[in-house]
């Protein structure tokens, strides 16, 4: 973080090339920034540079490629140009010695295009099929790799959570490290130790590969060495991929030697004067004897400087070096160097420098030599080079023998492992000791305080990179890279995030103590929130923003952070609150209860008892738990809930995208915008579970891939819509989706059984299901197209079957809604938009809340569609939903609950248009930009899910009456009340529960309403009224908080009813037995 | 970081596998005793909650063997719920409400789909050819 700070962010704000500003500028700032990125300029003609890690490796445009279209787009000081991370192809081919030439250009030495080898692409290398045609113009279309983009064009995506993608197994080495790669990392990284070939594996003779025991290097492979700096890169550029060339095809290695060589054979253009460090030799075995062999039928005129390799400085370590220098070694003819077998040379003394093969990866061959003044052979970005240094001079992997270091112990295996990935090392365990780890993990986290106790790395981070040499070297060489990377060049951003992830959410808990609920006002809980609170929200916010701009995010570690998220958010209630919130969870602990003393159901009672599923599972979990009843249960229902719901989120947003940070802010935003409160202990909460279970599932693994999909007799428009459909290349299948006719049978079955499930818990989420399943079977989406059949059969069945007993008393309720949306809109928007004028804050936040979402919703719709993709699961996903608010008002609650339903693919959308949006999760402004709306949308949660908070939560006074209200009652009485109380959790049946209207007392006279419940033939009528109702028509209806009061003193006056009960928080009335 | 496993196979999968064979079939057969037996604490709260949640599909769906953590968590904890809500409702609605009747049958369905995974995986370590009955089960997707 500390490092980046000072950084032109890498989203290049200006988009216009002028006399002030040419390609070549924007080239060098980009690869300043640590990372994949391609730069696109549009001229005259068209230019792509692609970079990596502060350097780049291809290069087109103008109908050139490699050197030549650098040095011609280097020039460019017209025209447009956009700056993307990433790679729009997935293999791309490398051209060698670009970053030569770009530091020629920079350092005004090499204008001149220079004749490099020709381009290399991976695949070619990987079948051992050489390319020696210079036909490299890169595939793809230069688009920015897009949140939207599916992983069928590119490959399963490495599973986040238990990194399956290296489950099957099936990858051979080069498709796995593509796969990698694809993932951000470089694909000049070394490859896993796993995927390696053996040292001791043969090899061809002259091939550009290490030997598995190295010959000492003369003193004239040392002078070539020396003398043709710039071939260096040259050749170390494709050590990695010819080092993993299968070794039985020896003329690929034969073309490769002769191809550097025509490189070598042109001199540095500004040959080093110094000697290089010490550490600079011990890895030349490999180029010195590349060069050496590179010299076979192609004549080199070398520098004479034998003498030089003598009079290199000793190394820090003498014993390391030990197997490279042979400085008195006479000069042995070239050819003889090269085809001198492998056991020819000396073995390796123990303690010294393994030599790895050269597929061990370039990176690490070229970490071993920290690069002198004048060493103009790298081209890396400060970290870089500053960890590679570092870890030469002894915190790195390569300072000692691998198995000097085998580390023993399954559990010390696993701290380490853990502490690596903490500070974003890569490697094995065995790779470092455990005081190194140590060492990299008390640097990563110090590196906070970079700027108070090292001022030396304010100076390395300032310093362009073409200055690194001299800012190390001024530095003391080792000392200053330490000290630099002590300071915060190594950046344990994974750390960060954790640290500020568990300080949040401790110092949010510390806050909710002092939290005093009774002091609410109307607009509930954010009202009495402490200071911390919101301290407290902007360190988890914080963490979100370092995972966001993490280079290797890590997938657990996100989701962790949106666990501790989903603590604080939906947990905050069951810390401040002494009850379980909402009356009607207390209803639904009385189903249960219900079941459990009679050992079924009366669908007669209630609605809920033709769809009891849930309840009866409730009642077994309380049964086989030995709980008192399900409240038990009830405070921590909506953190266990969104708990759950975080496996499907992903899995859903993992068929959407493949990109990381879309998914982590989709489900960031999802909790945020979640504020409809649907998840305490109720069936919704359960069934909207079972919901996204059945839409990931479909989507991600019964999922028709586009080329496949078609619609058949659905009318022209939507024909019309298929083959817009069919034609585009959004890339929406699914990483795993079968093709249709291998559909597994197996995974059909578990959505029906799901669905099953949701059909017997609820009458409302099957609707929601199907309506989904119907629209994404109709697009051609998904798979099977019976599917839907299925589910409206079953949905039917159980109506007629099981449910016919609330279908005959409320036919007229159920279809007599459908179609009219002003009353169901009247009864869902406008009906709530009234009360106390703190309550119609809440309501309007929460409109604008909803709007603010759908926006950004919109505005990533309309990103996809610009960028050429058609994001229809997404839509079809947060549409289907919204039908069914034609069909019924649902008590009002039908939009809400369409909101709920939406809210993935909304969330998702919404991701997608601020990932798109340019440089938005690179620079310092759009960090900002997130870090601001992620705290908009944690203070609109905090005011939108607890503004009714003062009306909903449940005191210990109030569930005393009502205990009170049960304990004096007798068995058939009628109990009546206004508004919730918290009762029904009891004796469901035994009572007759009567809930009345403000109205009843407002049209008719207190008496005849006394009279109507004695009429009911109650032994006894009571009346309730408790602390919670009196605040819900004060914030809803928007009455007198003193309206009870004087209603309760109406009753007793008159003589209708005298008070048996009374506490601060609740009093009971019994109605007197008056003439009925 | 990597470990040093068998090609294609990473931590997790062992931890995983592990998991899924010993210590949760261990597990569920002990919450059902301790539940059966009417015990109770938080142990077998834990326990139970393991059988609730994780135990009656974990076997299932590591024969169907998809891929990734997040798609086989997702489906264990779906269809343990839908299986616990199934079953409890069969009950209800064909003998009564016997939460007893419901842990048994949620054993046996965690018990018989260990046995399944335990024989369709020694197939596969046999190298014999499965059966057509599982290879469609064994069939990646």
């Amino acid at each position: 973080m500390l490092r980046k700070k000072n950084k032109t962010p890498v989203a290049v704000q200006q988009t216009i090339l002028s006399d002030q500003l040419s390609l070549l500028d924007v080239i060098v700032e980009t690869c300043q920034d640590r990372g994949c990125h391609t730069v696109i300029a549009e001229s005259d003609q068209t230019f792509t540079v692609m970079i990596d890690r502060g350097g780049p490796f291809s290069v087109d445009g103008g109908g050139l490629t490699g050197s030549e279209a650098l040095v011609k787009a280097a020039s460019l000081r017209h025209g447009t140009y956009t700056v993307i991370d990433g790679w729009p192809v997935d293999q791309p081919v490398y051209h060698l010695g670009l970053a030569e030439v770009l530091q020629g250009l920079i350092l005004e030495t090499r204008p001149e295009a220079v004749q490099l080898p020709p381009a290399r692409g991976v695949d070619a290398i990987h079948k051992a099929a050489w390319e020696t045609a210079a036909t490299t113009t890169p595939a793809g279309d230069g688009k920015e790799p897009d949140p939207l983009t599916r992983t069928a064009t590119n490959g399963p995506e490495p599973d986040p959570i238990g990194k399956s993608a290296r489950k099957g197994g099936g990858l051979p080495p080069f498709e796995r490290r593509a796969s990698l790669d694809r993932r951000g990392r470089a694909l000049h990284q070394p490859p896993p130790a796993a995927i390696t070939p053996p040292v001791e594996a043969p090899r061809p003779r002259g091939i550009l590969v290490e030997e598995p025991e190295p010959t000492p290097a003369s003193a004239v492979d040392l002078a070539v060495a020396e003398a043709a700096e710039a071939p260096v890169e040259a050749v170390e550029a494709p050590m990695e991929t010819i080092g993993e060339a299968p070794a039985a095809i020896p003329e690929f290695a034969a073309i490769a030697v002769t191809t550097d060589v025509e490189d070598t054979a042109k001199p540095a253009p500004r040959p080093s004067t110094k000697p290089p460090a010490a550490a600079s030799v011990i890895a030349e075995p490999s180029v010195a004897k590349a060069s050496s062999t590179a010299k076979i039928g192609t004549p080199i005129e070398l520098s004479p400087k034998p003498t030089v390799a003598a009079t290199v400085p000793a190394p820090p370590k003498p014993k390391k070096s030990t197997t490279a220098v042979a400085p008195t070694a006479p000069p042995k003819p070239k050819n003889a160097a090269a085809s001198a077998p492998p056991t020819a040379g000396p073995k390796p003394k123990k303690g010294a420098r393994q030599t790895r093969p050269l597929a061990a990866g370039s990176t690490t061959q070229v970490a071993q030599r920290p690069a002198a003044v004048g060493d103009n052979t790298e081209f890396k970005d400060t970290a870089t080079y500053l960890r590679e240094v570092a870890r030469a001079a002894k915190i790195g992997p390569e300072d000692e023998a691998p198995a000097a270091r085998k580390h023993r112990g399954w559990i010390k295996r696993r701290v380490l492992q853990f502490l690596l990935w903490t500070v974003e090392v890569e490697g094995e365990p065995d790779d470092y000791t455990l005081g190194q780890v140590l060492i990299l993990v008390g640097r990563s986290l110090g590196s906070a305080f970079a700027p108070v106790v090292a001022p030396v790395s304010g100076a390395v981070r300032g310093r362009e990179y073409r200055d690194r040499e001299t800012v190390a070297g001024s530095f003391g060489g080792n000392l200053g890279a330490r000290l630099a990377v002590w300071s915060g060049v190594v950046p344990g951003t994974n750390a960060w995030a954790l640290a500020f992830a568990g300080a949040g959410a401790g110092l949010w808990t510390l806050s909710l103590r002092g939290v005093n609920p009774r002091g609410m006002s109307d607009i509930g809980l954010i009202s009495v929130l402490p200071p911390g609170i919101y301290v407290a929200a902007a360190l988890t916010i914080m963490g979100l923003v370092f995972s966001l701009r993490a280079r290797r995010g890590s997938p657990a570690l996100m989701l962790l952070q949106v666990a501790v998220l989903i603590f604080m958010l939906y947990g905050a209630t069951a810390l401040v609150e002494e009850q379980p919130r909402f009356s009607v969870v207390y209803r639904h602990a009385g189903f249960a209860e219900y079941i459990i003393r009679n050992r079924g159901v009366d669908p007669r009672l209630d609605a809920y008892f033709n769809w009891p599923g849930f309840f009866i599972a409730l009642a077994t979990v309380v049964q086989a738990l030995h709980l008192r009843d399900a409240l038990a249960l009830a405070p921590w229902a909506p953190v266990f809930f969104n708990l759950l719901y975080l496996p499907p989120l992903y899995l859903l947003f993992e068929s959407f995208t493949h990109s990381q940070r879309t998914r982590l802010l989709a489900i960031w935003f999802f909790y945020l915008g979640n504020w409809v409160s649907q998840d305490y202990l109720s069936p919704q909460a359960l069934d909207y579970f079972f919901y996204l279970v059945i839409i990931a599932l479909l989507l991600r693994l019964l999922s028709v891939r586009p080329a496949q999909r078609s619609i058949s007799r659905a009318g022209s428009a939507l024909k019309r819509l298929s083959e817009r459909v069919s034609s585009t290349t959004f890339a929406t299948a699914p990483a795993t989706g079968p093709v249709p006719g291998s559909r597994p049978w197996t995974l059909v079955l578990a959505v029906v059984i799901v669905f099953a499930a949701i059909v017997c818990s609820h009458p409302l989420t099957p609707f929601f299901a199907i309506a989904t399943t119907v629209l994404l079977v109709v697009f051609g989406v998904v798979g099977p197209r019976w599917l839907p059949a299925l589910m409206i059969v079953m949905t039917g069945a159980w109506i007629l079957l099981m449910a016919h007993t609330y279908l005959a008393g409320h036919l007229g309720d159920v279809i007599g809604s459908a179609g009219s949306f002003g009353p169901t809109a009247s009864s869902n928007v406008t009906g709530r938009l009234r009360g106390s004028q703190g309550h119609q804050l809440v309501a309007y936040a929460r409109v604008v809340m909803t709007g603010l979402l759908w926006a950004l919703a919109s505005l990533g719709l309309i990103r996809a569609l610009k960028a050429r993709q058609w994001p229809l699961p997404e839509l079809l996903t947060a549409v289907a939903p919204l039908s069914l608010v034609l069909l019924q008002a649902y008590g009002g609650e039908m939009l809400l609950r369409a909101y709920l339903f939406s809210l993935p693919a909304v969330a998702y959308l919404a991701a997608v248009a601020v990932v798109r949006m340019r440089g938005m999760l690179h620079s310092n402004r759009g960090t900002l930009a997130v870090a601001l709306l992620s705290a908009l949308m944690l203070g609109s949660f905090l005011l939108t899910r607890y503004g009714n908070e003062r009306g909903d939560y449940i005191t210990n006074g109030e569930l005393s009456t009502v205990q009170r209200l049960y304990s004096i009652a007798p068995r058939g009485s009628v109990l009546a009340t206004i508004g919730g109380p918290p009762w029904k959790y009891r004796d469901f049946e035994v009572y007759d529960y009567r809930s009345l209207a403000p109205e009843d007392f407002e049209h008719q006279s207190i008496r005849s309403v006394a009279d109507k419940l004695r009429a009911r033939g109650g032994q006894q009528s009571y009346f309730l009224v408790t602390r919670s109702e009196a605040a819900q028509l004060e914030l809803f209806d928007g009455r007198d908080p003193a309206w009870f009061a004087r209603l309760e003193d109406r009753m007793i006056g008159s003589g209708i009813a005298k008070r048996i009960y009374d506490s601060p928080d609740g009093q009971i009335l019994q109605l007197t037995q008056g003439a009925v | 970081v990597r470990c040093r496993l068998r090609a294609g196979t990473s931590f997790a999968n062992v931890v995983g596998a592990a998991v899924r064979r010993f210590f949760l079939l261990g597990a569920t057969v002990i919450a059902g005793v301790l539940v059966l037996l009417g015990a109770g604490g938080n142990i077998s709260s834990l326990a139970l909650g393991l059988l609730l949640l994780v135990s009656p599909a974990a076997p299932l769906v590591a024969i169907l063997r998809l891929p990734g953590a997040a798609l086989n968590w997702t489906l264990t904890l779906a269809l343990s719920l839908s299986l616990e809500v199934l079953v409890s409702t069969a009950t209800l609605y064909w003998f009564g409400w016997h939460p007893q009747a419901v842990i048994v049958a949620l054993l046996i369905v965690c018990v018989g789909a260990s046995a399944l995974q335990i024989l369709v995986e020694a197939r596969q370590r046999q190298g014999a050819a499965p059966a057509a009955a599982t290879a469609a089960l064994l069939r990646e997707p």
